[in-house]
């Protein structure tokens, strides 16, 4: 099969008779493609398809138990945390091969009890977690205690 | 023994960002741990051997002294410049016998409870719900401490019931560092404890009306209070209704409270012969910038408690809520900077989730139905009290201040408050309207006028006007208006001092004074002798 066509180092082929008006139009529709304009349209697409796959994989979901004082504290947050005592944990968990994990131990919180959680899952999280097999795993939690009781 | 964590600061703000205020030192005590000192009145005595050597230190240096709860005010009542004490961690909770109730007590012991200061609303409510009871009311969120509510004169819309400072009955306050600098305070007229607990306690007897009632609402600077008792009832339920009705059906209401013979009637919610009842709470939600006929009101009917309400109505606590995202209300406050006359369309487009919608009625305990109020932005509040039969004139004034030289981000709401006995109660009228307007923070521009402006014109219509008012202690104003705590509380401003000067060596009365009661000049010491009030019983 001879190439009949080239563009820009695109070799394209004509494998059938019936093929050459198409192959034609298909020349047209790279030459159109290739365009520098077009070209630059469509980086422009590509970043905010990027950019929406991204934002839809970074998102966060809270907890709070609804019969509980969070423990207070003066911080100059200005999230929906603002007020509260909030400790975060940004680690990354690894688990072996044939082994499991047991739960994280959270330590600081005097009163025993935990009054929100919020989890965070971020696009380097999933990747993370897809080539390491699942072996590492990314935690970023913020988290407040209930607040010690007298 | 109790510790205290002192930080140095330059700055200092309040929950809704309504400073920033500079500050030297932020303290924050907490109390021995159970497992070192297990009874309660131990760890209770440490905690204010502790919070007397802090005062200690504070005069020492010269300094000033300020305990603040959870910084719900916005307006700098809580803010001392040189020492903040957090008191949040001080929240031990006693219940009281009948053997350590006084002879002469009007109250049942069964109903009265030793709360620490830094008891926030939430966690009373959870303690008291184990016991099968309830606080009387609260404010319309649960997040604040109970002496940070009762300093400043937090209240609901409770008609027939009052402010939450109405229903504490006994005070312990530490005004020193000394030994004899822990008082236990209340009325004489209404005793609550006989001797046990004070002795318990260290604390020097005072019963004496005038003096309670002064230090009822102290705003922060009538000593330290390390205490206070409760009374407290038993466990009911709150069902609660929201509706449209026309603007002359809310506003005759408002100024009348006849709910008899008014024409807002709820199926059920009615008497034998067919007329409405009289609710626990009423609200009325008013959008100045709206042309519509019907304002949306808030009505709340007291039920005795049923273990099941939950079966048979619902959770009363959403599984989830929704808000506006903060950026966007910023974003909109910003256009709105430069564009003032895009406020009411913003208002109108964000009504929804700022109003409470019709739907059906919720049921649930006073701590469910006034439930936690996430951050949500730098917000700014106004508030007037003004005689409720005086309710739809104010608001008429005051809403068309805000159309004419606004307008202003926020929309406009009426509670009303049984009159309270503390003597700088904003609820001083036998059934108070607060007027309030809540919104997010704008900065002025060439286009718009700034908070302060606002506030004081706010007090200037109702002044030409003649309208008596007062102004919530906790909320945005024009504080440094000329006389205006005179003008508030023609007689009381000056028991007040008086009762302050009373209780308070001059030495510790500076101690506890800050800008906000200088502003106000609720800061004069009298030097005269007192002795005959503090030597009462």
């Amino acid at each position: 099969m001879k190439p009949s066509i080239s563009y820009r180092g695109f070799l394209l082929f004509e494998n059938q008779v019936n093929t050459h008006i198409s192959v034609s139009y298909f020349a047209l529709y790279l030459k159109w493609l290739l365009n520098p304009f077009i070209m630059k349209q469509l980086r422009v697409f590509f970043l905010i398809g990027i950019s929406v796959l991204l934002l839809h994989s970074c998102y966060s979901v809270q907890f709070k138990v609804s019969n509980g004082q969070a423990e207070p504290c003066d911080t100059e947050r200005e999230d929906w945390l603002s007020g509260y005592c909030v400790r975060e944990l940004d680690t990354v968990v690894k688990v072996g091969t044939i082994t499991k994990e047991n739960p994280i131990n959270i330590k600081d919180c005097e009163s025993g009890a935990l009054h929100t959680v919020e989890y965070r899952n971020t696009f380097g999280g999933i990747l993370l977690y897809l080539v390491t097999f699942g072996r590492k795993r990314q935690v970023k939690i913020k988290y407040v205690c209930i607040k010690e009781s007298n | 023994m109790a510790t205290t964590t002192i930080t140095q600061r330059t700055w200092w703000d309040t929950l809704h960002k309504n400073g920033r205020f500079p500050l030297k030192w932020f303290l924050s005590t907490k109390l021995e741990k159970k497992e070192y000192l297990p009874n309660a009145i131990d760890r209770y005595n440490d905690a204010a051997k502790e919070i007397q050597r802090l005062l200690k230190q504070a005069l020492d240096s010269g300094e000033g002294f300020r305990a603040i709860g959870s910084k719900w005010s916005m307006s700098s009542i809580a803010h001392q410049k040189d020492r903040m004490h957090f008191n949040s961690y001080m929240n031990i909770k006693m219940a009281i016998s009948a053997n350590e109730v006084h002879a002469n007590s009007p109250y049942k012991a069964e109903n009265l409870f030793f709360l620490q200061c830094g008891n926030q609303i939430k966690e009373i409510s959870l303690y008291l719900q184990e016991k099968g009871k309830s606080l009387k009311t609260t404010g319309a969120s649960n997040g604040q401490t109970i002496a940070g509510c009762i300093s400043t004169g937090v209240h609901g819309s409770a008609l027939d019931v009052g402010s939450v400072q109405d229903y504490v009955v006994g005070l312990n306050l530490i005004i020193g560092p000394n030994a004899e600098d822990i008082l236990y305070l209340e009325r004489e007229s209404k005793p609550v404890l006989n001797n046990l607990i004070p002795k318990k306690l260290r604390a020097k007897i005072i019963r004496n009306d005038a003096l309670f009632n002064a230090a009822l609402v102290g705003l922060g600077s009538f000593g330290f209070i390390h205490g206070v008792i409760i009374e407290a009832e038993d466990a009911f339920l709150l069902k609660r209704y929201v509706r449209k009705i026309p603007k002359e059906t809310a506003l005759k209401l408002s100024d009348t409270l006849d709910f008899k013979n008014s024409d807002f009637k709820i199926a059920g919610e009615v008497d034998a012969n067919g007329k409405p009842l009289r609710p626990y709470h009423y609200k009325v939600f008013i959008n100045q910038y709206s042309k519509e006929k019907d304002y949306v009101v808030e009505a709340i009917y007291k039920k005795p408690f049923d273990p099941k309400y939950k079966e048979k109505y619902g959770d009363p606590i959403p599984f989830m809520k929704e808000f506006v995202y903060r950026d966007l209300i910023y974003l909109l406050i910003r256009i709105s900077e430069k564009f003032p006359k895009a406020i009411p369309k913003f208002v109108k487009a964000l009504s929804n989730t700022i109003l409470p919608k019709e739907e059906k009625p919720i049921v649930g305990r006073l701590s469910e139905i006034f439930w936690d109020a996430g951050y949500q932005g730098k917000a700014f509040a106004c508030s007037f009290g003004v005689d409720h039969k005086n309710a739809s004139k104010a608001l008429e004034v005051l809403t068309k201040l805000t159309r004419d030289e606004g307008p202003i981000p926020g929309i406009f709401a009426m509670r009303f408050v049984k009159k309270s006995e503390a003597t700088l109660a904003f609820t001083k009228f036998p059934i108070t309207c607060m007027i309030e307007i809540d919104g997010i923070q704008w900065e002025k521009s060439k286009k718009l006028i700034s908070l302060e402006e606002y506030g004081k014109r706010m007090i200037e219509v109702l002044q030409q006007h003649n309208i008596p008012f007062t102004i919530h202690w906790g909320k945005n104003a024009a504080w440094n208006f000329p006389k205006l705590a005179k003008h508030m509380f023609p007689e009381n401003s000056e028991k007040w001092t008086k009762a302050r000067s009373a209780i308070l060596s001059k030495e510790m009365a500076e101690v506890f004074n800050n800008d906000f009661l200088r502003k106000l000049g609720l800061d004069t010491y009298h030097e005269d002798d007192f002795q005959h009030l503090i030597a009462s019983l």
